[in-house]
This record gives C-alpha cells, sequence and structure tokens, in this order.
C-alpha cells in the first residue's frame, strides 16, 4: 500500500517559477517548431506546446535530468502519438487543407495547396516509421546536436549516428516506394 | 579499417572529433569503396532533409511570441493549481465535486474527463453551467493566501493509494484484478485495460484554519465549531480503463492521444462525513464560488442530491456542449467540445459509473455502449 501524501506538492522540489519560465523562454520556440514539423497545424502545435510544458510542471524529472532531452522526449511522442491518431488527424488533415485551398490575399493558393499535398506525403511516410526513428529525423532536422538527440531520445551521443544513418534508409525506402505509400494513418510502423 | 555508415553520417554533420575527423577523412582518400558509401550516404541525407524542409513552418505559421505562449500558459496554471486541488480536496471531501471549473477552459475534454473521472463516482450525473469571469473574481480573493491552503492540505489531507495500476492484455485477468464484474466490449481483441487500485482520501477538519479560508471567499458558511478534528473520509473503489484497439498506451491510460477511444468504469464511491455537516449548505457555497449569486445557489443546490450526484461544472463560452440523452437504457450527459472531434459520455447504471471517451457523434457512441456485454 503507498501512502502518498500531498502528490501536487511534494512532488516539485527544484523546478520554481523562476527556473520554470527561464525554461519556456529556453524552449518553447522550438518546441512548437518540432511540433509543428509533426501535425503541421499551428492550434495543435500550440496546445501540444502547452501540454508539454503542463507535464513539465506538473511532474518534472530529476534535477540531474537533462531538462531540455525531457522536453524534447516528451514533445515528440506527443507530436508522434498525434501523427498517428487517424481520426483527430484526418479532422485536422481536412482543416489544414480548407486553409490551404482558402484564397488569401497575400500568398499563392495553387503554391499553399501543392504544398499541403507535399506535407502530407511526408507525414505518411513517419507515421509508418517507429518513434524513436521519427525522434530521430526531426530532432536533427531541427538543429540539435548528437549530443541533444542523444540526451531526449535515451541513447549515448556515439550511437545517434547509427540510428541516424539507419532511420534515414527506412525513410529513403518509403519515399522511393513513392507512389505505392499507403495513405491511411493507422498503419503499423515498419521495424 | 573501413568506416561504417554511423561513422560517416557522423561525419557529413560534422559530429566527429578532430582525430577521428582526420582519420577518416585519410581513409576516405586512399579508398574508392568508402568515398562510393560516403556520397550515398550525403545523398540519403539529402532526399531526408529536402522532405523534411517541407515541415519547416513558413514565415505565416510561426508560433506566437513567447512572452505571449507563456502569459496565457501561467494563466492558466495559476487557475489550476493550486486552486484547482484546494477545491477538489475539500470540497470532494464533503461530497461535493467541483473540480474541473477552470480546467475546462482550456485543457482537452480528454483530459479533464479523465482527472475528474478517475477520482470520483456518484450515482448520478448532473450538468451546472457557469460564468468563468465570475468564478475567477472569487478565486481572486484567494490569491496571497496559496501558503495558507497547502499547509492546511499538508497537515490534514492523506492520500491512500491501495498498490498500483496493472496492466492486462486479457479481459478476464482484468475483471478479476478489478474486484467487480464490469462491462467489456465484445469483437475488440486487440484493447488494453487498466486497472487503477482503489484510493482513499482522509481530511481532517481543522474548524478555525478552514473557516478562515471559507471566509475569505465570501461564501454563506459557516462549519460547526464541533466539526474541529473530525475526519471526513472518501473511498474511491478500483476503476477499470479499457483503451480500444488502435490506440498508442505508451504513456499509460492518462495520456491517450486525440481519437482514442477509451472507457472508465467503476463502482460508487462513498463519503463518509460526520453528523453535523450540512452538505446542501455546503453545495450551495460551491456554487457560489462558481461565480452563482446567493439566491441562485440556494435555488439550483435546493434540485441536487448533493450527496449522491457528481456535478460536472461546464463553464459558458468555452465552446463545451452537454446534452441529456439516454444510453445504456439510462439518462447520459454527453459532452463535446467545438474545437474537437472528442466526446465524453456519462452514465450511471447499477451502481457503476461509466465514462466512454472517443472521437464521432452521439451515434458513434452509442454504437460503442451496444457492444458492451
Amino acid at each position: 500500500m503507498t501512502v502518498n501524501r500531498l502528490r501536487l506538492f511534494g512532488s516539485r522540489t527544484w523546478l520554481d517559477e523562476r527556473a520554470f519560465e527561464a525554461i519556456f523562454y529556453d524552449h518553447y520556440p522550438r518546441i512548437f517548431a518540432i511540433l509543428f514539423r509533426l501535425v503541421s497545424d499551428r492550434l495543435e502545435a500550440d496546445e501540444l506546446a502547452a501540454e508539454t510544458f503542463w507535464k513539465l510542471w506538473e511532474k518534472p524529472p530529476a534535477q540531474d535530468e537533462n531538462v531540455a532531452g525531457w522536453l524534447y522526449r516528451v514533445a515528440t511522442r506527443l507530436g508522434y502519438n498525434a501523427l498517428r491518431a487517424t481520426r483527430r488527424r484526418a479532422w485536422y488533415e481536412q482543416r489544414a487543407g480548407k486553409d490551404a485551398i482558402e484564397p488569401q490575399s497575400s500568398v499563392d493558393p495553387a503554391g499553399t495547396a501543392e504544398q499541403h499535398i507535399e506535407r502530407q506525403q511526408v507525414r505518411a511516410i513517419l507515421r509508418q516509421m517507429p518513434l524513436r526513428d521519427v525522434q530521430i529525423l526531426i530532432l536533427r532536422h531541427s538543429g540539435l546536436s548528437y549530443k541533444e538527440i542523444a540526451a531526449a531520445a535515451g541513447v549515448t551521443p556515439t550511437s545517434v549516428g547509427s540510428l541516424l544513418a539507419r532511420a534515414e534508409a527506412k525513410f529513403e525506402a518509403l519515399y522511393r516506394r513513392g507512389e505505392e505509400l499507403p495513405r491511411s494513418s493507422g498503419s503499423k510502423p515498419v521495424e | 579499417m573501413h568506416p561504417k555508415d554511423d561513422l560517416l553520417r557522423a561525419l557529413v554533420d560534422q559530429e566527429l572529433c578532430k582525430i577521428q575527423t582526420d582519420q577518416i577523412k585519410e581513409h576516405l582518400r586512399r579508398c574508392p569503396a568508402c568515398s562510393g558509401r560516403l556520397v550515398a550516404v550525403q545523398s540519403r541525407a539529402k532526399v531526408v532533409n529536402t522532405s523534411l524542409d517541407r515541415l519547416t513552418p513558413t514565415a505565416r505559421e510561426l508560433p506566437r511570441a513567447t512572452q505571449s505562449a507563456y502569459q496565457q500558459f501561467s494563466k492558466v496554471r495559476k487557475e489550476i493549481s493550486p486552486t484547482m486541488f484546494t477545491k477538489r480536496s475539500f470540497w470532494a471531501s464533503l461530497g461535493v465535486i467541483a473540480v474541473l471549473a477552470v480546467a475546462l477552459s482550456i485543457t482537452p475534454v480528454r483530459a479533464w474527463a479523465s482527472s475528474l473521472l478517475n477520482l470520483f463516482r456518484v450515482q448520478q450525473v448532473t450538468v451546472i453551467s457557469f460564468d468563468p469571469q465570475a468564478a475567477r473574481e472569487g478565486r481572486d480573493s484567494l490569491s496571497g493566501r496559496e501558503d495558507a491552503i497547502e499547509q492546511v492540505l499538508k497537515d490534514n489531507l492523506e492520500i491512500v493509494e491501495q498498490g498500483e495500476m496493472q496492466t492486462f492484455s486479457r479481459p478476464e485477468e482484468a475483471a478479476q484484478a478489478a474486484g467487480f464484474t464490469p462491462r467489456l466490449p465484445v469483437q475488440n481483441e486487440s484493447a488494453q485495460y487498466f486497472v487503477k487500485p482503489a484510493m482513499q482520501a482522509n481530511f481532517t477538519i481543522d474548524q478555525p484554519t478552514l473557516q478562515a479560508l471559507i471566509d475569505a471567499v465570501d461564501v454563506d458558511l459557516q462549519i460547526p465549531e464541533s466539526m474541529n478534528g473530525k475526519v471526513v473520509n472518501l473511498d474511491v473503489p478500483t476503476s477499470l480503463v479499457t483503451i480500444y484497439g488502435g490506440c498508442p498506451v505508451d504513456d499509460g491510460p492518462d495520456s491517450l492521444p486525440n481519437g482514442c477511444t477509451s472507457l472508465i468504469q467503476l463502482p460508487s464511491p462513498s463519503v463518509n462525513a460526520p453528523e453535523g455537516l450540512d452538505v446542501p449548505k455546503m453545495g450551495e457555497a460551491m456554487l457560489q464560488f462558481l461565480g452563482y449569486s446567493a439566491d441562485e445557489a440556494r435555488s439550483l443546490s435546493a434540485r441536487i442530491d448533493w450527496t449522491t450526484t457528481l456535478i460536472l461544472p461546464i463553464p459558458q463560452g468555452e465552446g463545451i456542449a452537454n446534452q441529456d440523452v439516454t444510453a445504456d437504457g439510462v439518462p447520459a450527459t454527453f459532452l463535446t467540445h467545438e474545437d474537437s472531434q472528442d466526446y465524453v459520455l456519462v452514465w450511471v447504471k447499477d451502481g457503476i459509473l461509466y465514462a466512454l471517451q472517443g472521437a464521432g457523434n452521439l451515434e458513434d457512441a452509442q454504437a460503442i455502449v451496444a457492444t458492451l456485454q
């Protein structure tokens, strides 16, 4: 039996208001950009970024853990889950597509619609890949160093090159399949 | 020795130390095969990067200013915690549930639904609509007293969990661990089952301190001095969460992505309050806390059985809609949010509280309910 006195207050021993604010300012833009790559929707990326920071506030990692790595791990996991949540995704895709074709004064509707389709194709590839591969590809593309990626993915920095090379090989194979790619989002990740 | 692809990939990213870089470059000068592999690695990286470049936010897709994002986050966070916890422990301990007032205004339907329904269970469900602005003004009077609130909780509230959460893939094992006969979906072989342990919350009334806090909120409620030292006990039995197939459950049943279908079920909880506590009066006070006038609170409170009713406070103007429906042959509440395709259907039958969460409309929910056996 667990006797737990005041879990909500007891868990936050080092992350005070000031420390949390500093972390938020340091990482919010990048967390948003990472999530946007996975969901291609500003509102959803913003919601998921807020959820990421909420998790940090509610249950921060141990003080000696790499907070940035923790944040990127949580964010990519949330983004990956959102990417693969079929019905929710269909709704966002539909909305994003609608946004893309609605005429806006400063954008080229045809170009935006094409961009939307291209993004769908890339995300269709990512949807078929395991979480860790997607994490590594997206984090690397977002400009994280191998050391930062290692902290986020929970691997050693020396193994990042190997994991990245393998993830890229899988991505390329799926990319080359091109037109044969299944369009449904519920397909199983390729191991 | 020929470098493997991982080293070549790290070389492309300039992630190797100078010694390794020099060694590999020297090798590449002498080894056409490895040079060819390097070209292949570079080419593959280029294909991936060019593809992923398409996902990079454009100028009109950039995030809002960090300051704006932080201000909104901070505002929401302060409204939820610790005030939310304070309200939950205080009111719930007294048989009245009013946790979600603020959470509803920002978190997705699934988040608040699970935070509520995992904790409290009763015999019937009633939705109460309230004005968040008026409620916020009520809470303002608590600002600056967070330390006092936290101290009351530290000193007086004890939460006891009867074990750890268990995960099952076979329904019969989950049913056995749950300790009651659950309703399970037929023909859902890929479902996963989580059995959450029973929980007890014991709150010892510190009458003078509690009364001071109640007075600070400016609601009309007197805790009799005779209550000092008495214990209010909330018993929450073991609950079973069924996650339907196709939903990633890496983070457990409380962190499901949108679009997942899950069913929470649990026997009704019980609240043991000492004699002499005027529970309807406390319900009235809770309504005032949510922004109702004293008269409105009195009128509404009189129509609610506070000892058996789960109150879902729904903020007005936040895009949440509730509908009284019939599900499983009994009255039920169907909740949706305008920004989401997800719904929550809540009902109580034969002493068991059910909450079905999923994506779709009422017909979709009803179709799932019809499969429960």
